[in-house]
């Protein structure tokens, strides 16, 4: 209308539709790690673990971050040999990878050549247990075999991503499948945490595989961690150990509490830790 | 603290260390008594049971060392892993070679196999240790075996687990053959030589590891 006077502010500047990412002031996605490893009360370290690309962001951005640990069987022959070969033949699928292709497919396959590599040293007398994730344009794929952990600390609340391997969860599965629902007897069972897959059995045809990526949110914390830890700490101390500030604090506190516990047989830790900021 | 990584894919504290200490055979160095106090931060996330108190785990532990293993039932068969162990084997569980047999007629013609310090299984299937692939006149399966008895320095030729007539010098086989050098044997349409290494000339020796 002539004559009315508004104050006029010039409207926001249009931001290009291409560029922006989703509105959050950080931008992309980086991921912070921390790891701690410890012998606890046993003679020898036979868990191994690695990181691929840790430090390197624009390594990270092209190829991606890997975290690897793996828990040699105790009970068998040479565990940190086959959990070494495990380590170093998953982060060195890793480098090769094509991310364009099936990344579930390519973490399967790598379990299996770490697994047929242990088979060929120690010839089915030896293990290992495996977990990886793969974290990639601000989604995770995982593999694990046997019973180490996957957790996720999403929204202040701990989830367990992978499912444990053993005789235990073999034998609750066929009491379902028969109808029961009583495991009394299977919980009695001296061997129920014997794992029934593992890197270096003849014929491993299954791993716990993701095989639709999860997408990652900022404040998202992922621990990838030996039975250590996550068969000598309790979920909810868990949970507050990965409510800390940061993968370094989520370490000590981890630690900590493994040490106050004090458990008479604390068997080797490990645990890798992501945490995701913008 | 400074954020390092070691080539092992290992991140420590540099202004700790002067190197990696999980690369020492992850025998965390640290010194728990003086950093105990240190790592225990101040912080309001004590909800459940609060810092320093880690609860039970979800699996009650048993009173005695638990070393992962496979369960009972897990047996390893010898032909699923692929090589087996020999009747005698070097450092590392490598077996030496004791013969070898030369395709003179048929589909594999101047191929040559490979005898180690066992029983060699032959057949047309990958998983045999003489595989003779060609012949779909010889089964997947053991079609014969050749033995080597370290003992005597002696191979013997055995038939295998079907109805098929292996035959040695043109004689048909039905129980355990001993093996001259150059002895001539056929399975379906395939002829092989049979020559021997291990000999009056040569033998590994008898002790493991001993190479």
């Amino acid at each position: 209308m002539a004559g009315a006077q508004t104050t006029v502010k010039s409207a926001p500047e249009k931001l290009p539709k291409t560029s922006m990412p989703p509105a959050s002031f950080g931008g992309k996605m980086i991921y912070v790690v921390g790891n701690i490893q410890g012998v606890g009360k046993r003679e020898q370290q036979e868990d191994s673990f690695g990181f691929g690309n840790a430090l390197d962001t624009g390594a990270i951005d092209r190829q991606g971050l890997m975290a690897v640990v793996a828990d040699g069987m105790g009970g068998m022959k040479n565990g940190k040999l086959a959990s070494d070969t495990a380590v170093s033949v998953i982060l060195d699928a890793f480098r090769r990878m094509d991310l364009r292709s099936s990344i579930p497919q390519q973490l399967q396959d790598a379990a299996i050549a770490a697994g047929d590599r242990v088979l060929d040293q120690l010839q089915g007398s030896g293990g290992s247990t495996l977990v990886a994730g793969l974290f990639y344009q601000e989604m995770l794929w995982t593999v694990s075999v046997g019973d180490s952990y996957i957790f996720l600390l999403h929204d202040r609340k701990l989830v367990r991503l992978n499912h444990s391997q053993n005789v235990l969860s073999r034998d609750s599965l066929e009491l379902i499948m028969n109808g029961s629902m009583d495991r009394t007897e299977v919980l009695r069972s001296p061997e129920k945490d014997a794992i029934t897959h593992f890197l270096g059995m003849p014929g491993l045809d299954e791993t716990d595989l993701l095989r639709s990526p999860l997408k990652l949110s900022a404040g998202d914390v992922l621990m990838f961690c030996s039975d250590g830890v996550g068969g000598f700490l309790s979920e909810r101390y868990i949970e507050e150990c990965l409510l800390e500030r940061t993968p370094k604090e989520m370490c000590d506190a981890l630690e900590a509490g493994l040490r106050s516990r004090d458990h008479k047989y604390q068997d080797n830790y490990t645990a890798l830790v992501v945490q995701c900021r913008r | 603290m400074a954020q390092a990584r070691c080539a092992n894919g290992h991140i420590y504290d540099s202004e700790i260390y002067d190197h990696c200490p999980y690369c020492d055979r992850g025998n965390s160095s640290i010194d728990f008594d003086s950093d105990f106090e240190k790592t225990l931060p101040v912080t309001g996330n004590t909800g459940g049971y609060g810092y320093g108190m880690p609860g039970p785990a979800e699996s009650v532990r048993p009173e005695v060392i638990k070393k992962t293993t496979a369960p009972s039932d897990y047996v390893v068969k010898q032909e699923t892993v692929g090589h087996t162990t020999g009747v005698f084997t070097f450092k590392g569980g490598k077996e030496p070679v004791v013969g070898w047999l030369v395709c003179v007629k048929g589909e594999d013609f101047g191929k040559d196999y490979r005898l180690l310090g066992k029983t060699n299984t032959i057949g047309r299937g990958a998983s045999m240790d003489v595989q003779i692939s060609g012949d779909t006149s010889i089964t997947s399966d053991v079609h014969a075996k050749i033995d080597y008895d370290s003992e005597h320095n002696d191979f013997y030729l055995l038939p295998g687990n079907n109805k098929n007539t292996i035959y040695l010098n043109m004689e048909p086989v039905y129980s355990a053959k001993k093996l001259e050098a150059y002895a001539r044997m056929r399975f379906g349409k395939t002829e092989l030589l049979f020559v021997p290494f291990c000999c009056e000339r040569f033998t590994w020796p008898m002790e493991n590891g001993d190479n």
